[in-house]
């Protein structure tokens, strides 16, 4: 090894300085991080997508075939499932960081943190939320829903998952560090989903009934933009203590 | 530039850390020294503002670290007990990151100092293996090329020599002597002794 490598490290003292990097490059570089952890982390992202679909697949068996039946419990069906998929996959959104040190990292490198949060969940919901959105038409058919309720059901998934993503966040974040934190992070997550379970599954069952869903779409998108205010910084504070509260 | 002053910390009735106070000035290092279990750990993140203390304060150039963050977070570097590097990364992916992170512009230049920084470490053959495969020693060097790639003030550096051979142990005195010689400060708990002839390393005890 080269020991004496002093005009190396000369020129790279003098290349940096102290110009702050944009909001978009630490943007781009945590979406980055994320997505090729992820993509070496298979388990990651298709164990909630599995979940969802076996669970949807499960009550046709156990509820019966009836069309009728299972035409009036799809919105709820779908709408519960897709809610524990996504909270099932919250869990590991800050506890691997946290294990291998690079959340004190990213703690200490004097980026906002809320952003990277954001990042975060952002890339998360594109690897977890996303999946179930795609593949959700199938399934409506799957439990006999008409045709005409599945563009609602997308769009309720679409504002609808990336809301709980965000909510979940912040459980994530609050038992960050803590062991089997599973059951808790549920509790703590549960009561703030619920509105975004009742709005969602009451908009896909009424277009199912061939009435309005506007109102109830328009909520979810006002829980959504709430979420995208508050839930970032909330998650980035309570990570700051998680962060502090282990040695 | 750094001052400690009046750090105590309790571990449920014991007290673990016990009216701990230094000073660091520009140009100088500190070793930290103590039996397992002693709060060195403990110790480093409180300074770093990644830990709690029950009383006391940091003071970075004369103003708590908590209410000047950015400012000190500029001119830290902490390397901690865990790598802080992710195991499925490649070592450049995960230098990339670290260099955004702490302000450089992603671009060619970059890039030629982290595998210069990588040659140095003798890491440049292994820098496309995600890190997960790589061993404990050579994970270590990874996490120790950051202080090639961000000039930092104050280093805060816990155990750095953990797993590291013999060529390792004298890289990391001589980047000692360099961050001292252009006037940073270092901060490190080790149980090595150090050997660096340039440099006076005063030594706090602690327990």
């Amino acid at each position: 090894m080269n020991l004496d490598n002093s005009p190396l490290n000369a020129t790279v003292s003098a290349e940096v300085d102290s110009t702050t990097v944009g909001i978009l490059a630490v943007l781009g570089c945590i979406l980055r991080r994320e997505w090729l952890v992820a993509l070496r982390n298979p388990g990651q992202w298709v164990n909630p997508l599995l979940f969802f679909v076996v669970v949807v697949s499960l009550f046709p068996l156990g509820v019966g075939p009836s069309p009728s039946t299972l035409a009036s419990i799809a919105p709820g069906v779908l709408w519960v499932s897709s809610l524990l998929a996504v909270l099932l996959s919250l869990g590991t959104l800050f506890d691997a960081d946290y294990a291998d040190g690079t959340l004190e990292q990213l703690v200490l490198s004097g980026q906002s943190l809320p952003l990277i949060v954001l990042a975060k969940v952002l890339m998360h919901w594109l690897l977890s939320g996303l999946p179930l959105l795609l593949v959700s038409p199938l399934l409506a058919v799957l439990l006999n829903l008409p045709v005409g309720a599945i563009p609602v059901l997308m769009l309720s998934l679409l504002l609808g998952t990336l809301a709980l993503s965000l909510i979940g966040a912040i459980g994530a974040a609050l038992t960050v560090g803590l062991n089997q934190s599973g059951v808790l992070l549920s509790l703590l997550v549960l009561p703030l989903s619920v509105p975004v379970l009742i709005f969602g599954s009451s908009a896909v069952a009424a277009a199912a009934s061939d009435l309005g869903s506007s109102g109830q779409l328009m909520i979810l998108a006002a829980v959504l933009l709430l979420a995208l205010a508050l839930a970032p910084l909330t998650a980035a504070l309570a990570l700051r203590i998680g962060v502090s509260g282990s040695s | 530039m750094l001052e400690v002053k009046g750090l105590t910390v309790w571990r449920g009735d014991n007290v673990l850390l016990n009216d701990i106070s230094f000073c660091l000035d520009i140009g100088s290092v500190l070793q930290i020294q103590g039996a397992n279990g002693s709060g060195k750990t403990t110790l480093l993140r409180i300074i770093c503002g990644v830990g709690l203390a029950d009383e006391g304060d940091v003071y970075w150039h004369g103003t708590p670290i908590h209410r000047n963050r950015d400012q000190f977070n500029d001119a830290l570097l902490y390397l901690g007990h865990k790598a802080g590097i992710k195991g499925g990364l490649t070592a450049i992916e995960n230098l990339r990151i670290f260099c955004t992170l702490s302000g450089r512009t992603k671009n060619k230049q970059t890039d030629l100092a982290i595998e210069s920084a990588l040659d140095g470490l003798s890491l440049l053959s292994k820098a496309h293996i995600a890190c997960r495969h790589l061993s404990a020693g050579q994970q270590r060097r990874v996490s120790l090329a950051r202080l090639l790639l961000q000039t930092a003030q104050l280093w805060v550096l816990d155990e750095p020599l953990t797993s590291l051979d013999k060529a390792g142990l004298s890289w990391v005195e001589t980047q000692i002597a360099k961050q001292v010689a252009r006037g940073g400060s270092v901060l490190l708990t080790t149980h090595a002794p150090l050997n660096i002839d340039t440099v006076e390393v005063g030594t706090l005890e602690l327990g």
